[in-house]
């Protein structure tokens, strides 16, 4: 039986308006052949046709026989939120063909990649001693060798450009066109540093905004000073952050050499929220889940890509699995993939306080220690423990621990926080940037509920 | 923290001579030298932003909010739920009346992540309705965001006696009056003083609302204050505290509307004269009176803004006969629909349950010309008269209505059962469904009308009783062929299917 809860559900939906429309068909009247069994759930829709949709419980993936590009679909949707409301409604039963079929497909597709993957990793164990791969070694160290003369152009060309700035003065900025920073952020792009590339973008946004923005405009770039200065002496590092400030500027760690390098950390891990942000003008949807160890206490996030709203993996907020995570290697390693997980079942939701920071004090102590390791450290999950929302007309809401300390949240109302809360202490978790926290979930009075998105 | 300012002015007018300015702090000592004095100015704001990052301190919190609370109310089932967000996303508004009333009854609220929601998206007419539900949690919840403040007024009926006190003096108009309501509901003579005293100073819109109040747990103590109202400069103030005095039969306001309808009536051999004045003097208009017209039919209106202000029971009293009595008395009186229609509203405002039958017997065998006299249709009486009407009676309209649907000019079907109480009877149930199915078997295929069944399902829906719902449910039959009004009306009965399953959940989720 499913024990997963709406509000899980509706984080799964790929947007408000599918959320909408999933909630409208969630109700028996608009379905037949409902059923579920330990893998899955099933049940044809009455639409404009009559869909067939089937979930995946391992995954939490959906198939459905409509025409929507909406992965989950609202048919999708609809049929989850019926079962985390109305359970009964699912006949317990073996499930017909359509969907015996298509998991026996997925079992197939998934067997299949994970003997490729080892395949994979296989070959590249052996490649150094593999003749045959020799040529192809060489073309391959060819091209780094370029890119790094191309990101060492680059970076010369940006120190010239930051110097030219810092010469003329940044009281002169607020009358450049936009262009004045798109040129430089499309000439770090050709240059193969997009990280550079993008920290330009971002300044864009910040000249002439409310508030002190040069001083927030001349931290930018003075951050971004140092990350070229240790660019340029990075075989002085050690090796750890050598690692963050390459993938800073824009170096990608390929899948297997996350595998070689990464560390690995076993824990029960507590899917404490997540977050999607969409990238101007394109449609790549950047998808953050973080994670944060029930035993080590250690954050994690599982980053995922999508240009058509599909994310590969579904990651349920709120729940707690047995996994191993492989980091992704730097000095204070954050961004994390599942390695394998434990056939142990998923606890379908947190029923238990999460572990985290009883004061902001200590959070912010943590906090300092991460930047003390990688000092561009942008991002941080933490569950901070006992903290009471402080509503505001204004949109700058507050956070506020027990000793009377307070963190601003993201612009914005959180009236569902506020609601939960009821004016005493809530364990909050989200993600704090360094100026204010994102709530992404809370726990209260003994229940999960996420709070992002469709849920805020 | 002057190095702040020193860096970030060096670096607004531009890097010149000298060295990068000072931070005072342990970034000056950074070994980040590199012989250019720009880059030099760029690595010591890079270090001084990350230093400051690093040591972010938290504020000092302001007051946080109060705590809500706690709740008397268990909360509704995760099922309920589902189908309330249902109902919200939908906007059911109507279906949502009976979810909240069933909540009511049953004693539920809903769950704190559901109360923005349910704030947010519970329409105007509903908003009362709603409030039970909302719980503790939802009042508290209200006062935090002024678009819900209709909510938030009734954080002032659970407020402490001091919060009440500060309430009164600076609260919101809407907040004092249920201030005002809470204290008038358990010490009535202390929240008539309490008005008294502030009396004089309120603006005419609040007195009205202060004095509207009053009309919980009037007594004959509250004559004085609502004479006092009565002498009023603002209209609207003396039309509110004649509303109550009527209601006083020993308020001197009320003996003189008798008095008044009395000087009308002649009683003799069975037979009801009535013969209103054609003027009225000083002393009706000080008696908020003074919505008559100068003119064409000011006889009329003098008769009905009399009759209506005295309780029916009175003329049982002053001519020794039955309401029955009176009423044949009336028949041959040019002044019959007035006189009705007063009745009629009197008995609904004074809740006079034996003149209720008689009246809408008169109504319902009177010539249309008659209740067209009266400048009212059936549907209107029908809303006066139908609470107060034994269930025999109402039973037996209904039935009358069904069976022969297009016997009235001035009420439609749908008109007439929309005035039913709800749920309806199991024999009126039975006897809509059977004529309706009746109806779509028999339709002809080139119908181009469904009326007068058309315009029925919506009163249907809201109307029928659990007990018929498989009943409702049961197909129904078309001709083959059909013009578009009728596949319309089929597709109008399976959104009526659907909204009748709404409902049994509503029913089976909010169990009573």
């Amino acid at each position: 039986m499913l024990t997963i809860t709406t509000e899980q559900v509706l984080a799964l939906a790929s947007d408000a308006s599918s959320a909408q429309a999933g909630r409208k068909l969630a109700s028996p009247q608009h379905w037949q052949t409902l059923g579920q069994s330990a893998q899955a759930l099933w049940g044809e829709c009455k639409g404009s046709a009559l869909y067939q949709v089937r979930v995946d419980l391992s995954s939490m993936s959906v198939k459905c026989s409509c025409p929507s590009r909406k992965f989950p679909c609202k048919h999708g949707v609809a049929l989850m939120l019926l079962a985390a409301a109305t359970p009964d409604a699912l006949t317990e039963s073996e499930p017909p063909e359509w969907v015996a079929s298509w998991l026996a497909k997925r079992a197939t597709t998934a067997a299949a990649k994970e003997s490729k993957a080892s395949a994979a990793s296989g070959t590249a164990q052996e490649s150094p001693a593999t003749r045959a791969n020799a040529p192809a070694a060489s073309a391959a160290a060819k091209r780094v060798a370029r890119r790094e003369r191309l990101v060492a152009e680059g970076i010369d060309m940006l120190d010239l450009w930051l110097n030219d700035l810092m010469r003329a003065g940044l009281g002169r900025l607020e009358a450049q066109p936009a262009s004045f920073w798109r040129d430089q952020a499309a000439r770090l792009v050709d240059a193969q540093a997009p990280g550079l590339a993008g920290r330009i973008r971002a300044m864009a946004g910040v000249v002439g905004a409310a508030g002190p923005w040069p001083q927030r405009l001349l931290d930018m770039l003075g951050q971004t000073a140092l990350l070229t200065q240790a660019y340029r002496q990075q075989d002085t590092l050690d090796s750890a952050l050598r690692e963050d400030v390459r993938q800073l500027v824009g170096w990608t760690v390929p899948a297997d050499e996350v595998d070689a390098r990464g560390e690995v950390a076993r824990d029960r891990w507590i899917t404490i929220g997540q977050w999607v942000s969409e990238t101007d003008g394109e449609r790549l949807r950047t998808q953050r889940t973080w994670l944060l160890g029930q035993r080590s206490r250690r954050p994690a996030m599982v980053m995922q890509f999508s240009v058509n709203s599909r994310f590969e993996t579904a990651f349920l907020p709120g729940v707690v699995f047995d996994a191993e995570l492989r980091f992704w290697p730097g000095a204070y390693p954050i961004r994390a993939k599942v390695a394998s997980q434990a056939e142990t079942p998923m606890e379908p939701v947190l029923r238990e306080r999460p572990p985290g920071h009883e004061t902001i004090e200590a959070f912010l102590t943590t906090w300092a220690e991460a930047i003390g390791h990688q000092p561009w450290l942008d991002r941080l999950g933490c569950a901070l423990l006992d903290v009471t929302p402080i509503p505001s007309r204004e949109d700058d809401w507050l956070i506020a621990d027990r000793t009377g300390a307070a963190l601003p949240l993201a612009s914005g109302d959180y009236w569902r926080l506020l609601a939960i809360s009821g004016g005493k202490p809530v364990d909050l978790m989200g993600e704090w940037n360094g100026d204010y926290l994102l709530p992404l979930g809370v726990f209260a009075e003994g229940a999960y509920m996420p709070l992002w998105g469709i849920n805020a | 923290m002057t190095g702040e300012t020193d860096l970030l002015r060096a670096a607004l007018v531009g890097a010149h001579d000298g060295g990068a300015p000072s931070t005072d702090s342990p970034v000056d000592a950074l070994p980040l030298a590199s012989g250019n004095r720009e880059r030099d100015l760029l690595l010591r704001a890079g270090a001084w932003a990350t230093y400051r990052r690093a040591g972010y301190l938290p504020s000092f919190a302001p007051e946080t909010p109060s705590i809500a609370p706690e709740e008397t109310r268990p909360v509704c089932s995760e099922a309920a739920v589902a189908m309330l967000v249902n109902l919200f996303s939908n906007r059911r508004n109507d279906l949502l009346p009976e979810a909240f009333e069933r909540l009511r009854v049953a004693g539920l609220r809903l769950p704190p992540s559901l109360l923005p929601l349910a704030l947010d998206s519970a329409p105007a007419e509903l908003r009362a309705a709603a409030v039970p539900a909302l719980g503790a949690r939802g009042i508290w919840l209200a006062q935090f965001n002024p678009s819900w403040r209709w909510a938030a007024t009734r954080l002032a009926g659970n407020a402490t006696p001091d919060e009440a006190q500060v309430i009164w003096e600076e609260g919101a108009t809407s907040q004092r009056v249920e201030v005002l309501r809470r204290l008038r509901a358990s010490e009535p003579e202390q929240a008539r003083e309490l008005l008294a005293d502030v009396w004089k100073r309120e603006k005419a819109d609040t007195r009205v609302e202060f004095l509207a109040t009053l009309s919980l747990n009037l007594g004959p103590a509250d004559i004085p204050m609502l004479e006092l109202a009565l002498t009023d400069r603002a209209e609207r103030v003396r039309a509110t505290a004649t509303d109550s005095l009527m209601a006083l039969p020993e308020s001197a306001f009320a003996l003189r509307m008798r008095r008044r309808g009395e000087a009308m009536f002649t009683y003799a051999g069975g037979r009801l004269d009535v013969n209103p004045p054609a003027d009225v003097d000083e002393a009706w208009t000080s008696d908020g009176l003074s919505a008559i017209p100068a003119k064409g039919g000011q006889r009329r209106e003098i008769l009905f803004e009399t009759l209506r202000r005295v309780p029916p029971e009175h003329w049982e009293a002053q001519f020794g006969a039955a309401p029955d009595a009176l009423l044949d008395a009336l028949d041959d009186s040019p002044w019959r629909a007035t006189v009705l229609l007063a009745w009629s509203a009197a008995a609904a405002r004074f809740g006079s349950a034996r003149w209720a039958a008689p009246l809408w017997r008169r109504w319902l065998s009177a010539s249309s010309a008659m209740r067209a006299e009266a400048r009212e249709g059936l549907s209107v009486v029908g809303r006066l008269l139908m609470p107060l009407l034994p269930r025999a009676d109402v039973g037996a309209f209904a039935l009358a209505l069904i069976a022969s649907p297009e016997q009235y000019s001035d009420l439609s079907l749908a008109e007439g059962l929309s005035l039913l109480p709800r749920p309806w009877s199991d024999a009126v149930a039975d006897a809509y469904l059977a004529s309706l199915r009746d109806f779509t078997q028999n339709l002809q295929p080139d119908a181009t009308s469904v009326e007068p069944w058309g315009a029925t399902l919506a009163p249907a829906l809201v109307g029928l009783p659990y007990s018929r719902f498989p009943h409702a449910l049961e197909s129904f039959t078309f001709p083959t062929k059909k013009t578009w009004q009728i596949t319309q009306f089929e597709q109008s009965l399976k959104a009526f299917a659907a909204g009748i399953r709404l409902r049994a959940h509503i029913i089976q989720e909010i169990p009573l």
